[in-house]
């Protein structure tokens, strides 16, 4: 396993991605409120470009039961069929049969790793 | 009543059970049970109990005799005749359904109303609530006291779910009432809403299955439009029955109530079974898609469907070409899921070697006898 380097970090605005080649593999790095998380670029359901959707917080039902809200979970969305997973984990949000690969990353000075 | 199918059947040591077995009351025998009173009168009065009382109607009459339609006049096809000469419908009491039950070898029957099927077509809930509770206590006496082999559910009127709550308190704890039957026939709003909440939550205390069974003619409550352009019986079947099943099936993963009750069993009953993988896997897929609107499950749509639901086998349907096919259609169903109902005297109806003569050396011993009775028999607490 290696440290490849993939962006400069002030390069990635917190809120977006950036899908590099890491030795022959698409890996997505998204910048959620200055952490970096690292998933493949490969949704396990049908093969969709999965980190090219959109991102969005996941919903829950609130206590009392009725309301919906959010959660503090943040999933990417494919945009070919909306399967979700957690950007953090690379777990579906709605199902423990799937997930998709997810990496370490790490920052220093100003550049962002992943290790693959 | 005999037949070739009936003859080469080889389950008889197997515990059958026909978890939809129907009475077939008239409501003149429904109405002694009733408090004196206006509604009382009023129902005693009524010329056309299905139209005046409940809002049931065909939306054309059938060619042939139907049982428990308007045009069952000469209803007697396996009508049997006393030594006095008096006919009795099979369903109209204890005794003459026991000899048809012991000529089919069914060890058990789980019994759901006919007519009253369409307790949920009232408008007015001062007559759709005594009506059941009547109902529930003509059952006793004219079943549950005549053999244990009678179970029954206890019929409820869903628009006043805290008094059906309060019916099923009453009966719960009486040997013979092993469910809940939630008649879908003009069921609005369908089967996810929390209104209904009151009775799932009376059910799930009282480990009580709740029964969801629709009826052909109730369909122009349920399906106002299509009702309008159905022009046959046949039509009105698959409509009032299976159609009527499959939009509760999804109004209830919808509204999440297998979550929001996850000790309560729901039967789906006379919609057959081959929809069934249909409906795991899309509902499976559209979850998946749409899984911000679905925020109560915690699972797949097809893992509640394993875990909480369970589907009668009758109708069947034609599967006679092609025996392995009928095996299939169960396991994609999920094996654990079916049992076998009759729905026993209704024309439609199933014998037990219908089913079990097309599964035999298919899905193993252990669950064959599952599918013919013994899963029943634990669903309801038997």
């Amino acid at each position: 396993m290696t440290w490849h380097e993939v962006i400069e970090s002030d390069k990635l605005d917190p809120g977006s991605r950036v899908i590099a080649d890491i030795r022959g593999t698409e890996i997505a790095v998204f910048n959620i409120d200055h952490d970096y998380y690292a998933l493949a670029n490969y949704c396990v359901h049908a093969g969709g470009p999965l980190c090219e959707g959109p991102i969005e917080q996941s919903t829950t039902v609130a206590d009392d039961g009725w309301d919906w809200e959010y959660d503090d979970r943040t999933a990417v969305l494919c945009p070919w069929h909306h399967w979700k997973f957690d950007i953090e984990t690379g777990d579906s949000l709605d199902s423990e049969l799937y997930s998709v690969p997810s990496y370490e990353t790490k920052v220093e000075n100003d550049m962002v790793y992943v290790k693959r | 009543m005999s037949s070739e199918i009936h003859q080469q059947s080889v389950y008889q040591d197997m515990t059958i059970v026909d978890a939809d077995a129907h009475v077939t009351e008239d409501v003149a025998d429904i109405i002694p049970y009733m408090d004196d009173g206006p509604i009382h009168h009023r129902i005693k009065n009524t010329t056309n109990f299905k139209s005046d009382i409940l809002s049931m109607s065909a939306p054309a009459p059938a060619s042939l005799t139907y049982y428990g339609s308007e045009t069952d006049t000469e209803n007697k096809a396996i009508a049997s005749d006393d030594e006095d000469g008096d006919t009795h419908l099979p369903g109209a009491d204890g005794e003459t359904m026991l000899g048809h039950m012991q000529e089919f070898n069914i060890d058990y029957a789980i019994l759901s109303p006919s007519t009253f099927l369409g307790i949920n077509t009232i408008n007015n809930p001062r007559f759709s609530v005594p009506l059941a509770s009547a109902y529930n206590d003509w059952v006793i006496d004219r079943f549950l006291d005549i053999d244990t082999s009678f179970r029954s559910t206890i019929l409820v009127a869903a628009d006043k779910p805290d008094l059906a709550s309060e019916e099923i308190d009453t009966h719960a704890a009486e040997d013979g009432f092993v469910g809940v039957a939630l008649a879908t026939a003009g069921l609005k709003p369908p089967l996810g809403h929390e209104r209904y909440d009151p009775i799932y939550q009376a059910a799930q205390d009282h480990e009580l299955p709740i029964t969801l069974h629709g009826v052909s003619s109730g369909m122009i409550k349920t399906f106002p439009s299509i009702y309008e352009w159905a022009e046959t019986k046949a039509e009105s079947i698959f409509y009032g029955h299976h159609l009527t099943n499959i939009w509760n099936i999804v109004s209830a993963m919808a509204r999440g109530l297998p979550a929001r009750y996850p000790d309560l069993d729901i039967v789906f009953q006379e919609s057959g079974i081959s929809h069934v993988p249909y409906l795991k896997w899309q509902l499976d897929d559209l979850y998946m898609e749409f899984s911000e609107e679905f925020p109560y499950l915690d699972q797949l749509p097809s893992e509640y469907f394993d875990d909480n639901f369970y589907f009668t086998t009758q109708p069947i349907g034609m599967t006679a070409k092609d025996r392995s096919q009928l095996a299939t259609a169960i396991e994609l169903a999920g094996v654990e899921s079916i049992m076998y109902a009759a729905d026993f005297p209704h024309p439609t109806f199933d014998p037990p070697a219908e089913l079990y003569n097309r599964l035999n050396g298919q899905l193993g011993d252990e669950q064959e006898r599952a599918i013919m009775g013994t899963r029943a028999l634990e669903v309801f607490g038997v």
